[in-house]
């Protein structure tokens, strides 16, 4: 039953990463790209995985600490993984839409955990091995490789996910329940998981000076280390030195708290399932309403349904959450960013600040993709959109202003702040607001251009139409190939011709005719490519 | 008020609807049955414009809807046969964008809002996340944002799927009223002994064909339509 339950999940979830809309085969030239994007991400993975762990081989082995190359190692494979299956274990586990249908069956609540567990685990031994694969090369080649390390080392890749399956089965629970009891939970669970990013991207930032830190007090950190993480101390030591006695340990460590969840769980699945349903009744006053146009009642539409799900904040709007950080950093931090750019700039010919905050906002702006999910977002409630009496055209509008409320508007907040901190006249004023906004209104109208030709109407959950969407990716890559590509440009051919300001203006002129001319496209064949949905 | 003339529709080839015609009056009530497959919904969604077709015309109210879609959709609502509403606004907040849709003034809709929600007895949930609801709750809601805009021609899915007697008594009650005001209504229903009691009219579809239109009391006979629904059935196989 495990074994059937579990393929249909694992094609539930391919068909999820694959169907577009309609019953539409999925042609090759899709799957090349999914599969190209997986290589990219991989290779980007690896390259900085590399990279890091190159840093650290020589002084730390040198140093007599090699355990702790691979209790870092361990570290990072636990954090990524627990990072990237906390969601997808709540939404698979505790709120997947067929459980109810499952649970109606002669199946044993243990056996449709199990099946669901699995498939969270063959991605995070995915994702494991990925992370853990450069580390490893570089070990092996180092000269510091035994045969026992070696077989530890496999082990640990082995085990590594089920200590991570462990911590994200308990705490998507904990969650759940949590959030299921609360009247504000949304707002809860984005600033839990806003919290939870920023610490993640202080500590990645900060990587380098705890680096130093790890070179100059190796020996006392690494007591601590052994102290606070015993279970990667064990992993670190069976593989560095080859000790038996730290696998045993390691081994203990990995699998009783993954034991202890699952039987946890499975024994309390059934009722965890049917508790965590409904939330905070509240019963309707009538109060006087009040009437608007069409299109603002659309935008209103679109507004209610992003503030209400944290993930699509999360995973399509992020840049506008780093726009209102960085507002207050500016305001706050004026020195700090000064010194800093004074530091940086030389890197870079000589940059001044007010173009490099302008390009800073515009690149948070090109982070922001919501536009590219609010088609696939109508989802089943497509009729709706079809059967009023709307202009298309009003439609699509809704959906590219929707983009440009949540994008341009903290990112005018944060090139006001940056005024206010750094603007010196009406053109550095100028610099500062336009091209942010003006990349802002590209993303808008290139992400509801590529939406509109790869919808993904046919989801089970949201976060599919968010996340795995070929939309999200191609607008979500085609920016980062247009922001590397400019900077290349730049960097490589115009900067002895050119200032930063002058190319700046440049690209907001270019971006801008792009901004008219992808418009009046939608207008025309985005209309059509509607009616088609 | 609907007037569909041979329309054709097919998916990949294959007709679905095929060389459909029927014409439904002012004042009329007209349902459409046809086992599963048969071509109902596909008919109902290309009246309303949610779906396009290869060849045929559709005309309410005396206008295309293949021309002139926006006029047609003015002054009709549509009901589907499950109603996947926005499951994150609120019953209030989702009678408002259709209010708002639809250009019903603040006294109007309020009017009518509490005048239908309370008919529905759904007054006490509308603050409620429509992701709460229950099919049959959602289903009045729909009906609701249907009736708020007083359209002259409502076009049902199986309107009667998922709600209690009272409501699907009220519901027969408000089709009716809508054809005594000088509207009409076309609604798909497998259940032939409310089609029996409520149309004046009914259409009767297979394989995307239409096999008996007319008159109740005509397509009827002296038996009941049960009876021939099940012989054309029957004829067909045949």
């Amino acid at each position: 039953m495990i074994k059937t339950l579990f393929f249909i999940n694992l094609r539930a979830l391919g068909s999820n990463f694959m169907k577009g809309s309609g019953n539409k085969k999925t042609g090759g030239g899709k799957i090349f790209l999914l599969v190209l994007l997986v290589l990219y991400i991989a290779a980007v993975f690896v390259g900085m995985l590399a990279m890091f762990f190159h840093s650290l081989l020589e002084p730390f082995f040198t140093f007599g600490i090699g355990w702790l190359y691979f209790a870092l190692l361990g570290l990072i494979a636990f954090g990524i993984s627990v990072v990237g299956t906390i969601f997808t274990a709540s939404a698979q586990i505790f709120a997947a839409k067929d459980n109810e249908l499952l649970l109606s069956m002669p199946i044993k609540p243990s056996a449709i955990l199990m099946s669901r567990l699995l498939v969270l685990l063959s991605f995070e031994y995915a994702l494991t091995t990925v992370v853990m694969l450069p580390a490893f090369v570089l070990w092996l080649f180092g000269g510091y490789a035994t045969a026992a390390g070696i077989i530890f080392f496999i082990m640990g890749v082995l085990l590594l996910p089920l200590m991570a399956m462990a911590a994200a089965l308990l705490l998507a629970w904990i969650l759940g329940t949590v959030s299921s009891r609360l009247r504000h939970k949304n707002i809860i669970t984005l600033v839990l998981a806003v919290g939870f990013m920023l610490a993640y991207f202080y500590i990645m930032t900060n990587i380098q000076g705890y680096l130093g830190e790890l070179v100059t007090k190796g020996a006392e950190l690494a007591e601590a280390f052994r102290r606070a993480i015993p279970p990667l101390y064990a992993f670190g030591q069976s593989v560095a030195e080859g000790s038996a006695g730290s696998a045993m340990l390691f081994i203990l460590w990995a699998v009783l708290p993954f034991a202890m969840a699952v039987v946890l769980v499975s024994r309390n699945y059934r009722k965890i399932l049917i508790t965590n349903r409904g939330g905070v009744k509240t019963v309707y006053k009538e109060k006087a309403v009040k009437a608007s146009g069409a299109l603002p009642a659309l935008i209103r539409k679109e507004l209610v349904h992003f503030w209400s799900k944290p993930f699509i904040i999360l995973n399509s709007s992020i840049g506008s959450l780093f726009m209102l950080i960085f507002a207050v950093m500016v305001l706050v931090k004026k020195e700090a960013i000064l010194s800093i750019i004074v530091d940086v700039a030389p890197m870079f010919g000589n940059l001044s600040p007010i173009p490099l905050m302008a390009v800073s906002l515009a690149i948070l702006g090109v982070f922001n993709i919501l536009s590219a999910s609010l088609i696939s977002l109508e989802g089943k409630s497509l009729w709706i959109a079809k059967s009023i009496p709307v202009p298309i055209r009003t439609i699509i509008t809704s959906k590219v202003c929707t983009h440009l409320i949540v994008s341009g508007l903290p990112c005018l907040v944060a090139s006001i702040c940056a005024i206010i901190a750094f603007a010196d006249g009406v053109t550095d004023c100028l610099i500062i607001l336009l091209p942010p906004q003006v990349a802002s209104a590209l993303m808008a109208v290139c992400g509801v251009a590529v939406n509109l030709n790869h919808p993904k109407l046919e989801w089970t959950n949201e976060i599919y139409a968010v996340k795995q969407g070929a939309s999200a990716m191609i607008t979500m890559f085609g920016a980062m190939g247009l922001v590397v590509g400019l900077s290349l440009v730049y960097a490589i051919l115009l900067q002895s011709i050119v200032t930063l300001t002058v190319f700046l203006w440049i690209c907001t002129a270019v971006f801008a005719v792009a901004i008219v001319f992808i418009y009046s496209g939608l207008m025309k064949s985005g209309v059509r490519k509607f009616q088609e949905l | 008020m609907l007037r569909i003339e041979h329309l054709i529709k097919t998916y990949s080839g294959k007709p679905a609807v095929d060389d459909l015609s029927l014409h439904i009056a002012k004042g009329e009530i007209c349902g459409f049955i046809g086992h599963n497959g048969a071509g109902k919904t596909t008919t109902i969604k290309s009246v309303c414009g949610i779906l396009g077709f290869d060849s045929g015309e559709i005309y309410v109210g005396g206008k295309s809807i293949k021309t002139e879609p926006l006029e047609c959709k003015r002054h009709m609502a549509y009901i589907p046969d499950n109603p996947d509403l926005y499951d994150f606004l609120s019953g209030i907040k989702y009678l408002n964008f259709v209010a708002d849709v639809y250009g019903i003034d603040a006294t109007q809709r309020q009017e009518r809002i509490h005048s239908y929600a309370d008919m529905f007895e759904l007054t006490a949930n509308l603050a409620q996340s429509i992701a709460t609801y229950s099919h049959g709750m959602k289903q009045k809601l729909a009906l609701i944002s249907a009736f708020i805009h007083d359209p002259e021609f409502i076009i049902l899915d199986e309107p009667f799927v998922g709600l209690d007697p009272k409501a699907a008594r009220i519901v027969k009650d408000l089709m009716r009223e809508k054809c005594n005001a000088g509207g009409a209504v076309f609604f798909s229903t497998h259940v032939l002994e409310v089609a029996e009691k409520l149309c004046d009219k009914v259409a009767i579809i297979k394989s995307g064909k239409l096999v008996a239109y007319g008159d109740m009391d005509v397509v009827r006979g002296d038996s009941s339509l049960e009876d021939v629904f099940f012989e054309l059935e029957a004829d067909e196989n045949d």
